[in-house]
């Protein structure tokens, strides 16, 4: 088969992976030698309609399975057309797309082929290749197979930048509904190794960091070499949203565990796509883009502005806890807790002020910098460049009260963002 | 005091000597309003038929001594020389008032939110995001030279790019550091960079006619000059070539048709910098493609697997409870 063919059938078959981030790893650059670095956040270097950047080059080894995940294009039972990638096209494909400046590294994913360990020596054969023979200083993100051999998961880590298991669904029953080979227990458990090896790796560091060593005269070594760093980009996950019947707070809680229980870099969401060839058990629908979106803007709050999984999704109707699809999960707390605000950009602490819908973290620095030397006035919020309407009912400061606006029934209905009206779908 | 009338050499955007006018624009005591500011560029496109003509300026008058010592914050210095690279002619008068007022409010230096720290910061954040994007969108052509060394430093990888804002020389870093070792040129219309990786020294370089004053060895311990010359054209650079055809290819074949969302990439890739990606060609026809095939998808009947599927043994799993 011809490259670009099989080029193309192996993008296809990566497209459904949401994760395209290459930052967070350690700094590097080919000045000593080889091709590449790696700053301290990605790049992104082109974007597709779909609004989704390609940072890496994002395919897989091979789109041949034999795995049945109802969900996936790639699994056994479905009719699309198959394509196997040697070590060495892929090594090469990604040095010519990186020396024209097209990508900042590789994201390397394989159907399950004769075995898991098979498989995984495959994708480290790749890494290896790219790092030892070629001195590669780019992004390697590996799709980890959960039941590989431990030692393999070991070695993948001192190539890659960043290790990857999908967690599929959010729910064991949904994972042993969709995806039968899959087990939940593998899963956590090969995420767990993961986590162990990146805290063993970082803490080693530091440690050598610290200590010196006892040199001969005139040796410049004042420190013993640091161990190779596991993973400097952490591990992150994928969770595919609407294929089977969880809701928003399944989502958020099992996200919630996944971050404080194997610090995970990211939780990817990703709408459930169609796919041509979808198996039968799957209804068809278009994909709840925006359910999405708002999982992404919930993971945010957790991450970044100190919100808890329980305050983001209460229990709504028919006991279903669901973001609401009309307002950002920031706005819709703030509308549910009105008694809350307004808030005083004055006085109010940074956790607070946080709370703001509309208000980012650099917003709220700005304002926390300045009100050190002068009280803040109503020009000043024009002057955040931060969404108006959203800000000012929540908000006073000099010059500046929502007056009755906070009581005004219909405060909610006024905040809805113009645009197409979003369609929860309906699987079940 | 009269008001005066300055033009700065080139594109203005050389920090050292901004710094000096202000300095002596601020022992003259000239207030910010008085002042205009020219570039000997900008003059060459629209002149001002009031400016004097470009030269040795007023400067070269003895400046008497500062009524007070100028001070400023040195975070607020590297700023200044970023704002600089922006393209708007206003710039170096707002830096000047920005300089000025400083010095008579001492609390506006912790002012955010005041509104020429906004802009000054807006215009920062344009240049920024500049080099961000030419650090993204600079697509290097490989062009074999009869030339090329059997060294393992391969041909000559050239660039075309159009950038806004006078960026050029701040995103170089990270070409250097990236491909230290393959040997690149960056061509814009207003200046051309070239990396030499295996030059020992700057002067290693003037047989190929590069001038010293406009070549710089970035590294201490290793070889590669990095140079800069006149500015260029689209046509200088190399055409698209079958490598290439295969970046089309992925471009293409990434993309999922059933998450159409065309104003998020819109506003990540602007289209100011489509004509230089090839790939922009394709978007059109994808957009255009992707409601009917996500609407294929979605019409055609569920199949049924035409390979015989391996009678694999399960895992037995445990009866789920709710």
């Amino acid at each position: 088969m011809e490259l670009q063919t099989k080029l193309a059938v192996l993008a296809d078959a990566a497209k459904y992976d949401a994760s395209c981030s290459s930052s967070g790893s350690a700094k590097r650059n080919a000045v000593g030698g080889g091709i590449g670095s790696t700053e301290g956040s990605g790049i992104c270097h082109s974007y597709t309609p779909d609004g989704r950047c390609i940072s890496l080059l994002k395919i897989l080894l091979t789109n041949f399975c034999i795995y049945d995940c109802k969900y996936c294009i790639n699994r056994v039972s479905s009719n699309i057309p198959r394509a196997r990638f040697s070590v060495a096209e892929v090594v090469d494909l990604t040095l010519d797309f990186y020396r024209r400046n097209c990508i900042e590294g590789l994201f390397l994913s394989s159907g399950i082929i004769r075995s898991s360990n098979y498989t995984m020596e495959q994708l480290v054969g790749v890494a290896r290749t790219l790092r030892l023979t070629h001195g590669f200083k780019g992004y390697i993100h590996l799709k980890t197979i959960p039941d590989a051999d431990p030692e393999l998961l070991a070695e993948a880590g001192l190539y890659a930048d960043r290790l990857s298991i999908n967690i599929e669904l959010p729910t064991v029953q949904g994972l042993a509904q969709l995806a039968p080979e899959k087990s939940s227990a593998t899963i956590h458990q090969a995420m767990g190794q993961l986590h162990d090896h990146i805290a063993t790796s970082k803490a080693e560091r530091k440690e050598a960091s610290k200590t010196s060593v006892v040199s001969m005269p005139r040796s410049c070594r004042t420190r013993p070499t640091a161990p190779k760093a596991f993973a400097p980009g952490g591990q992150s996950t994928q969770m595919i949203v609407g294929a089977d019947g969880a809701d928003d707070g399944d989502i958020i809680v099992t996200s919630s565990r996944l971050y404080t229980g194997y610090r995970l870099r990211r939780v990817y969401y990703s709408a459930f796509s169609p796919i041509p060839d979808a198996t039968a058990e799957l209804p068809l629908i278009a994909p709840p883009l925006v359910r999405e979106h708002r999982l992404y803007q919930a993971d945010w709050l957790m991450r970044f502005y100190g919100f808890e999984a329980h305050e983001i999704v209460p229990a709504g109707a028919q006991g279903k806890r669901m973001l609401s699809l009309e307002h950002d999960p920031k706005l819709a707390w703030a509308l549910a807790h009105r008694e809350r605000f307004p808030v005083d950009l004055n006085t109010a602490p940074r956790e607070m002020l946080l709370r703001v819908p509309g208000l980012g973290v650099g917003s709220v620095d700005k304002l926390l910098a300045v009100r050190r030397f002068r009280q803040l006035r109503s020009a000043d919020i024009e002057r955040l460049r931060v969404p108006m309407s959203k800000v000012l009912p929540f908000v006073e400061c000099l010059g500046w009260s929502p007056g009755r606006r906070l009581d005004d029934p219909l405060l909610a209905a006024k905040l809805v963002q113009p645009m197409a009206p979003p369609v929860q779908a309906s699987l079940f | 005091m009269a008001a005066q009338t300055l033009i700065l050499p080139g594109d203005g955007t050389d920090f050292a000597h901004w710094r000096s006018v202000a300095r002596w624009l601020w022992s003259q005591q000239v207030p910010p309003e008085q002042v205009v500011w020219h570039t000997e560029d900008g003059q060459r496109e629209a002149p001002d038929l009031f400016a004097p003509p470009p030269g040795p300026s007023a400067l070269a008058a003895p400046a008497s001594s500062p009524e007070r010592p100028l001070t400023v914050p040195r975070a607020w210095l590297e700023q200044a020389e970023h704002c600089l690279l922006h393209c708007d002619p206003d710039r170096f008068a707002l830096l000047y008032r920005l300089l000025w007022r400083m010095q008579h409010e001492p609390a506006l230096r912790h002012d955010l939110l005041d509104a020429d720290h906004v802009q000054m910061q807006h215009w920062i954040k344009a240049v920024r995001r500049e080099v961000h994007k030419t650090h993204a969108f600079v697509r290097f052509r490989p062009v074999a030279l009869a030339d090329d060394p059997v060294d393992g430093a391969g041909p000559l990888h050239v660039a075309w790019f159009e950038p806004v804002h006078h960026i050029v020389h701040a995103a170089a870093p990270f070409f250097v550091k990236r491909f230290a070792n393959m040997r690149w040129a960056i061509l814009t219309p207003r200046v051309s960079l070239r990396w030499w990786p295996d030059a020992p020294d700057v002067a290693a370089l003037a047989a190929q006619g590069v001038e010293p004053d406009f070549a710089l060895k970035p590294f201490k311990a290793r070889p590669g000059v990095l140079s800069w010359g006149p500015g260029a054209s689209a046509e200088d650079a190399p055409a698209l070539d079958a490598g290439e055809g295969l970046w089309l290819t992925y471009y293409a074949h990434i993309f999922n048709p059933a998450r159409l969302k065309v104003a998020a990439m819109c506003k990540e890739m602007p289209r100011k910098y489509w004509h230089n990606l090839p790939e922009t060609q394709l978007i059109s026809p994808m957009i255009q493609a992707a409601q009917a095939r996500s609407a294929a998808m979605l019409a055609n009947a569920p199949t049924t697997p035409q390979r015989k599927l391996p009678q694999r043994e399960l895992p037995r799993k445990p009866a789920v409870k709710d």
